[in-house]
This record gives C-alpha cells, structure tokens and sequence, in this order.
C-alpha cells in the first residue's frame, strides 16, 4: 500500500501536534513537592527504601535521598547552605557539636536544639567464603586470623569515616577484651608514621598522623569504599558496619559486645577512649573523637523551607512502618525512639518517642 | 467542495511542515552551539590561590597568573562515598609539583596541605603529590594498575571553566592518560591554599607504636 504525499503530509503534521501537546501537557503538569532528605553513607540502603514507600503514601512529594559522611551531611546544612530539610547522621554527638550553636545566617536561631536517636548498629567483620581462613575465623580467634601475613585487612580511612576511627577503637578495645597487648598493631600493621596509643588512668588516646600508611592495610575512603575490596577478593576482611555488610550479601563476623560498640558495654573495659586525628580535615570540626555506642540520630535543620513535610517524614521513619523498613533493610531500630530534648520536639513527634 | 478543501490542505500542510521543520532545526542548533554556556567562557573568572613553602616562603597567584603557567591535560574523574560515579573528564590545570616549585619544592619528607574556601582540607603524601593513588575502572569500580597520573590544580573541565558548584574556579583533579577513578575527597572544590609542611611525627613517643 502507498500513502499519497497528502496524508503522509497529515500524518506528519498529526504527529508533530501530537509531539506539542505532550510538551504543553508536560509543562503544566503538577510539580511534585520535594523533599531533601541528606543521610550518612551507611544509611543509604534504608533510606532509600523508606523514601520509596514514603512516596508510595504521599504521591505529590518526590524525597531525594542524599549521602555523605556524617559530618558532611551536618555542613551541607551548616557551611554549605545547602537546602536540607531532614538530616540523619551515624553519631548523634555531632548534632548538638555541629548545630546547637551555629546560628542560621541572618536570625537568631540554631540549625537545631533537638534529635531524635532510632537506629543503631555494631561493628564487625565482613568477609566471603572465599576469604582466606573463613572457615575457621570465629569472634575468639579473629584477632589472630587477621595478624597472618597473608590475610588482607581493610578499613575505611579514621580520618574520613565513622567507621574508620571505630574500628581503631575496637582494636584498642581487643587488647583489653582478651588481654593481649599486640593485638593493635598485629592486626592494623606498622604504619609511617605511626599510629600511637597513649594510657593515662585508664583512659586511652589514639592518635592517627596527617598520612596514613600501613603496608598491612587496605585503606578506603568509607565503608561503602570496601565492599568493592571485598566483594572483588582483593582483600579478606573489612572492618564494617554489620547493616552495610548484610545489606550487601556479604558474611559478617560479630564481635564481643565489649569490642562491638553496639552498646555501652566497653564501659567495663576503659574509663575513657578517644581518637584523635592530627590532620583536621573541617576548620569548624576538632578532630577528636570520642568512643561512644553507635546510635543514629535524625533532626531537622530549623531553617528548611518545607518544615511541615520534614515532620511529617520523620514521623514516618519513626513510626511502625519506619520501623518495619529499618528491620527489613537489617538496620536495627532503636524502639521506642528518644530524644534529648523531648519539650523541643514539634508536637507530632511527640507521641513517637520515649517519655 | 471537496477538492477544493483537499487542495488548499495540500498548500497549506507542506508550508506548516517546512515551518515547523525549519524550527526544529534552528532548536536543534540552538541546543547544540549552549550559546547561553559562552558568557561562562569568556566572562572574567576571579580568584587567587595562595602557595606556601615548607620555608614559609609565600606567594599569591591570580587565576589568570595560574592560566599562563604550563599546563597539564588529561582524564579522570571519582566517585563519590555512596558510589556515584562522576566522569572520567577531559581536566586542564596546572601541575601541583610546579606549583609547590614555586616556594621551594616538595621533598618526600613532606605533606602538602589543600585547603578550600569552605574550609574543607585534605592533605596529600610525597608520593600522592606525584599522582600515586588507587585507581578504578569506571567499568567495574576494581582497583586497575594506572599509567601516568597527575594531581592538578584544575581550572577547566571537558573545555570550560568549571560551575561554581563543582569548584570554581580552581578544584583539585587526578587525571592521566588512562580514564581512571580516585576516590571523590581527593577532588577538593573551592582550593584557596596549597601549602607544603614538614610530616609530623608522634609527639608522645611513649605509645604503643601502631
């Protein structure tokens, strides 16, 4: 069949009509409402999850989920001005340290004077079946593995990540645990310059150098730098958060509860333990850092622009089907939820938090 | 009637097609040429970059001091902590060996401090200032052996002069000849400082050595 040069003119033209009228309904169609939602690396997995069902509940918001290092996600509301309406973070002490007292530019109000602690976590080790000695590594003898030769040790940098300078802790805390003095080097290595670890009444300072290199460790910027480490075989063992190890298949080893920082059981091992770091990597940041339970904390900047919605996310990923979506992605909700400042709460958090 | 009606469609149709065509294609060029990117290129860029020497030797260099200085192209680009992949790019700068020439060099006993406008540093071994970083394929994130590898203090990205929000006007770039990946906080936006500083060692040597 052959079309005359007059309808494939009109198809043409009908086509081309057909083609404005979807821009012109585009382009006055209704915009969704966004929703910034700035998270640390390691909640990404969860968050992600929440803001897909959240959207699910709420059809005209698009929540754009944004991952950084903790006190990265804090500057983008603080330093960077960025537009964050909801910020959650993997220590709950940098929010007061970082926003309690930094006032919003042009008022006479603080980026915040709340959080709300839901979520914790433990460190560990991941691995695969493919590591080398994972059939016999066990939370007794894994100090022990990790100090042969030949097992390929990884940790996110201590100067960059949470779990970097946790994992030193834990280290520190192993020595005590199992009373073994070497275990801190045996396992991180010589490096040069040299990690030192300084006691003074039971109270221990571990000070990482501007540089860090130890011919023993794989080092990456953060946790989610290790998983490719892992996954790929290039090294055995990564110290890790054990949601980020769960949310990505891997195996993960727990440790005692004393080294694992789940919780405040090191308490019965140290009178205090910081790390501190000789390179500052934020002018407005002291790098020292000190050993605490891993507890995550949300809030919301004080001058986001969409307060009402900010609330009414945090709600939800306080509220059972937050929690639901925590436990299904493998991060442990911390229920109820609580804050340090329940009086400063908007009211219809409120009912979500412990007395 | 009715042919009547078909020839004046007939007329009319083909002169709308042609319109509409020639439209599309005036779009077309229009969206090709950005002629709203070429302000960006030839608007005067301002900025000074301050370099500091191990000897406290200090110098201040415009951003159009910095342009006639030798310059360094090649590929690279990073990734951010959550995985997001930016590049590899096409980046033009300076060599930051050179620069640290400029107030008495840069020895292995040395680190050399980057600091930004927002007050956000890095600092950087001997050998990462000669471009020895872990380098990743864009393809499959594995650590990949690298050929050459430059630490640049970049001015330009895949021919223009980068947005304020990627770094304006001068960012720190790893590139080389391969279209590798580093890790994205070793491209620090914003650089103000670049300055050499002898290593610390450990102040309490009565640690226990790690």
């Amino acid at each position: 069949m052959t079309l005359s040069r007059g309808r494939v003119a009109l198809v043409a033209l009908a086509a081309a009509i057909l083609v404005l009228s979807g821009i012109l309904v585009g382009c006055s169609g209704e915009k969704k409402q966004t929703l910034k939602v700035f998270n640390a690396d390691s909640l990404m997995v969860p968050f992600e999850a929440l803001a897909i069902e959240f959207e699910a509940e709420h059809p005209g918001v698009d929540v754009q989920v944004e991952g950084h290092g903790s006190i990265q996600v804090i500057r983008h509301a603080t330093e960077l001005h960025d537009e964050v309406d909801v910020l959650a973070v993997a220590d709950y002490s940098l929010i007061p340290m970082l926003m309690y007292e930094t006032q919003v530019p042009g008022t006479t109000e603080n980026y915040a004077d709340w959080y709300v602690i839901f979520a914790t976590n433990e460190l560990g080790l991941a691995y695969t079946p493919q590591s080398k000695y994972a059939d016999e590594i066990n939370s007794a003898n894994w100090y022990e593995v990790l100090s042969r030769p030949d097992a390929e040790v990884a940790l996110s940098d201590p100067r960059f990540d949470s779990s970097g300078y946790r994992a030193l802790m834990a280290c520190q805390l192993a020595e005590l645990y199992y009373g073994n003095e070497t275990i801190f080097e045996d396992v991180l290595g010589k490096s040069s310059p040299p990690i030192t670890v300084d006691e003074i009444d039971g109270t221990y300072t571990i000070t990482v150098p501007e540089v860090l290199k130890s011919p023993k460790l794989t080092i990456r910027g953060s946790s989610i730098g290790l998983l490719s480490t892992i996954e790929s075989g290039d090294v055995d063992y990564a110290f890790m958060y054990k949601s980020v190890a769960e949310q990505h298949g891997l195996q993960f080893l727990e440790l005692p509860a004393q080294i694992n920082l789940g919780s405040d059981s090191y308490k019965t091992l140290v009178q205090g333990l910081k790390v501190k770091l000789q390179f500052q990597r934020f002018a407005s940041v002291y790098p020292e850092f000190e050993c605490l339970p891993i507890l995550y904390a949300v809030t919301i900047p004080q001058n986001t622009p969409k307060r009402e919605l900010a609330v009414e996310f945090v709600k939800f990923l306080l509220g059972p089907e937050g929690q639901r979506i925590l436990l299904e992605q493998s991060q442990p909700p911390v229920s109820p939820a609580y804050a340090d400042a329940p009086d400063l709460l908007p009211s219809e958090l409120k009912p979500l938090v412990a007395e | 009637m009715q042919t009547e009606r078909s020839n004046k469609i007939r007329r009319v149709v083909p002169s709308f097609i042609i319109i509409f065509g020639l439209l599309l294609i005036i779009a077309s060029v229009v969206v090709y040429t950005q002629p709203w990117d070429k302000g960006a290129s030839e608007e005067v860029i301002e900025g000074n970059i301050t370099l500091i020497g191990v000897n406290y030797e200090q110098k201040v260099l415009s951003y159009d001091e910095i342009k006639a200085l030798p310059y360094y192209e090649g590929d690279g680009g990073f990734f951010t902590t959550v995985g997001v992949i930016n590049g590899p790019f096409r980046v033009r700068g300076v060599l930051i060996t050179d620069l640290c020439e400029l107030v008495g060099g840069v020895t292995p006993v040395d680190v050399v401090f980057v600091s930004a406008e927002d007050g956000y540093s890095m600092v950087f071994s001997y050998e990462q200032i000669m471009g020895e970083f872990d380098t990743y394929d864009p393809e499959t994130m594995r650590i990949v052996p690298h050929g050459e590898q430059k630490l640049l203090l970049a001015y330009e990205i895949d021919g223009k002069p980068f947005r304020k929000e990627d770094g304006r006007p001068f960012r720190l770039a790893l590139v080389g000849t391969d279209r590798l990946l580093v890790e994205g906080h070793n491209w620090v936006k914003w650089v103000v400082k670049i300055e050499v500083m002898p290593i610390k060692t450990a102040d309490n040597t009565a640690g226990t050595g790690a």
